[in-house]
């Protein structure tokens, strides 16, 4: 699936993470963790080929993503940005829609092979009767639940998550990885919530001051001591039916 | 109402718009013609009848003075709209209108060299030298913007972009204040004051063509163009996500956009407004994916420029009004009510 060799990534000259190997699990949801600026983004952008490494390759099935023409990278991967905006007056099918354009040929009149593409993609992602609704008027929820049907609209994959939670209440966070789990698809979110991690995730990777600090099956990687380092918090972790993270600020 | 209708009626509205204010515009003026006169000039040009009525004056005013002049200010006004678009589009700023890059200025540079100094031009007809003058200020002007704004990588951030097009046009600026103060007379500041508020009084069929032409080959871009430009609504990272090459679009729009514009104010000036409000005006009625919102400014830019050109020579006797102020007057209020309506809705 999506595989980083050795890569880094600098801003003005400064790097911004390095050495990052790391490899995917297909059809599974996996959570970047790690602390503000530990490079969490900077990764997830790298993975989709929104940036371009400044050293290292990133591999979509053993494919170089570099050499793969946008619109074909476009069609396999789908990203939900943090805290997309506009200031335009938008219907919500059209946004969703927005997510055809690397399926449909630039000339004028050109017709979408998928007509139903847009209806699926606003069902798998509970936004069908906000069809008609503006932009403007949106909660937060909604318009990343609007968000996430535009890139299921691409089809994608690989469907990268920036945050996709951050002000989601606690019903609609669950309901969103739910839904997202049932995809079926290959799935990187960036989370900050442990306890959302350990109840959705199988693997996680763990960022720590720029680089890859582990990676693996949950259990495997997220030990007390893993978050003491990491995070800087002391935390009993309690291995039931479902991984449970429980910290108490020593 | 649904949009879709929407658009439909208002694309059906500005046509007849169009079509009214064209025979208006052909009969209109220090000689008036009939509406019977104008079409039978009209039916004789286009070989539909023999024309035996048609007088030679007639013909000549009606065909050879007033129709280039119609089809220049719908050209330029649909071409000032479009553009307007889709710098607003690329930036995402609501502020940016065609003379973005400092081509106004730069053309005023052009334009107050051959007026003040009376510099004239190798190979250039004497009649062509300030519209050679004016496109080359324009062009070099786009050409230190751009290269003001471009990033190590060939970025061209918006914002940058914006900073660097008033920084530029304030350096013009200057030039042109110190070039009539110092060195013009004082009828040529009039001249040049004139012609900064723009004038169709000069298009003949030649130029006339040349605008035509200019407007349909960005037409036919533009219409490759609509699904890139609707991606850029949700800014540039999400634009690259959907697979549009950024940087390659927003060079080959600005530079498109900027030759355009050049060209339209070689011929007749900078003409504000236009190419600001029309999009707006178009976005408040019929929504912003492009595909509606490029062909509806087109139709609504050529028909407030032909308006606006109508008004400016046959509101007073004998005496043109330079169109800028035509346009600034028709189009600021109605942005103001549109904009007042859209806040009491929301």
């Amino acid at each position: 699936m999506i595989r980083l060799e050795k890569v880094a990534w600098e801003a003005d000259g400064r790097r911004i993470v390095s050495d990052i190997t790391l490899e995917f699990a297909p059809r599974t949801l996996t959570a970047l963790v790690g602390p503000n600026g530990s490079g969490k983004t900077t990764v997830l952008h790298l993975a989709a080929g929104l940036r371009v490494p400044a050293a290292g390759r990133v591999f979509l099935d053993d494919v170089p993503l570099a050499s793969l023409p946008a619109k074909q990278r476009a069609r396999q991967i789908a990203v939900v940005e943090q805290h997309p905006s506009t200031d335009l007056d938008l219907a919500v099918r059209d946004v969703v829609a927005l997510g055809r354009i690397p399926h449909i040929g630039a000339w004028p009149g050109a017709r979408d092979r998928d007509p139903n593409a847009v209806d699926e993609a606003m069902e798998a992602a509970a936004v069908t009767h906000l069809a008609k609704r503006r932009w403007p008027t949106l909660s937060g929820g909604e318009r990343q639940r609007v968000h996430l049907a535009r890139a299921l609209a691409q089809q994608p994959r690989v469907l990268l998550l920036d945050e996709p939670t951050n002000h989601l209440d606690l019903s609609h966070q669950l309901d969103f990885l739910e839904r997202v789990n049932r995809l079926g698809i290959t799935v990187i979110a960036v989370l900050h919530d442990l306890d959302l991690t350990a109840a959705f995730c199988r693997d996680v990777a763990v960022m720590h001051e720029g680089r890859l600090h582990s990676q693996g099956a949950i259990e495997d990687v997220l030990t007390s001591e893993l978050i003491d380092e990491v995070f800087d918090v002391r935390a009993a972790v309690v291995v039931d039916d479902r991984m449970r993270v429980n910290w108490s600020r020593a | 109402m649904d949009r879709r209708l929407g658009a439909a009626l208002l694309g059906a509205v500005l046509v007849a718009v169009i079509v009214t204010a064209t025979a208006v515009a052909l009969g209109a003026g220090s000689a008036e013609l009939s509406l019977r006169d104008v079409v039978d000039v009209v039916q004789r040009r286009l070989a539909l009848s023999p024309g035996e009525n048609v007088t030679v004056l007639a013909d000549r005013i009606v065909w050879e003075l007033r129709m280039p002049r119609v089809i220049g200010a719908l050209s330029v006004g649909a071409a000032l709209a479009i553009c307007g678009v889709v710098l607003q589009s690329l930036t995402r700023n609501e502020l940016a209108d065609p003379y973005l890059l400092g081509i106004s200025s730069g053309a005023s540079v052009g334009a107050v060299t051959v007026l003040v100094f009376g510099v004239t031009l190798p190979f250039t007809p004497p009649h062509l030298t300030l519209t050679v003058a004016a496109f080359t200020g324009a062009i070099a002007a786009m050409a230190v913007v751009l290269g003001m704004a471009t990033g190590r990588s060939g970025s061209l951030p918006p914002g940058r972009t914006i900073l660097a097009g008033v920084a530029v046009g304030q350096l013009c600026g200057a030039f042109t204040s110190l070039a009539i103060m110092v060195f013009g007379a004082r009828e040529v500041s009039r001249q040049v004051m004139t012609w900064t508020l723009g004038s169709f009084a000069g298009v003949r069929w030649p130029s006339a063509a040349i605008m035509v032409a200019a407007l349909a080959a960005s037409l036919l871009v533009l219409l490759f163009a609509t699904q890139a430009l609707d991606a850029f609504a949700f800014g540039e990272t999400s634009a690259r996500s959907l697979g549009i090459n950024v940087v390659a679009t927003r060079w080959g729009l600005l530079i498109l956009t900027a030759l355009i514009t050049a060209t339209t104010v070689a011929f007749v000036g900078p003409i504000g407004f236009v190419g600001l409000t029309v999009p707006h005006l178009v976005r408040i009625a019929t929504g912003s994916l492009h595909r509606t919102l490029l062909p509806l400014s087109a139709l609504a830019g050529g028909a407030l420029m032909l308006v606006a050109d109508t008004l400016a020579r046959s509101l007073r006797q004998g005496v043109e009004i330079p169109i800028g102020i035509i346009t600034a007057t028709i189009g600021a209020p109605v942005l103001v009510y549109l904009l007042r309506r859209q806040a009491a809705r929301s």
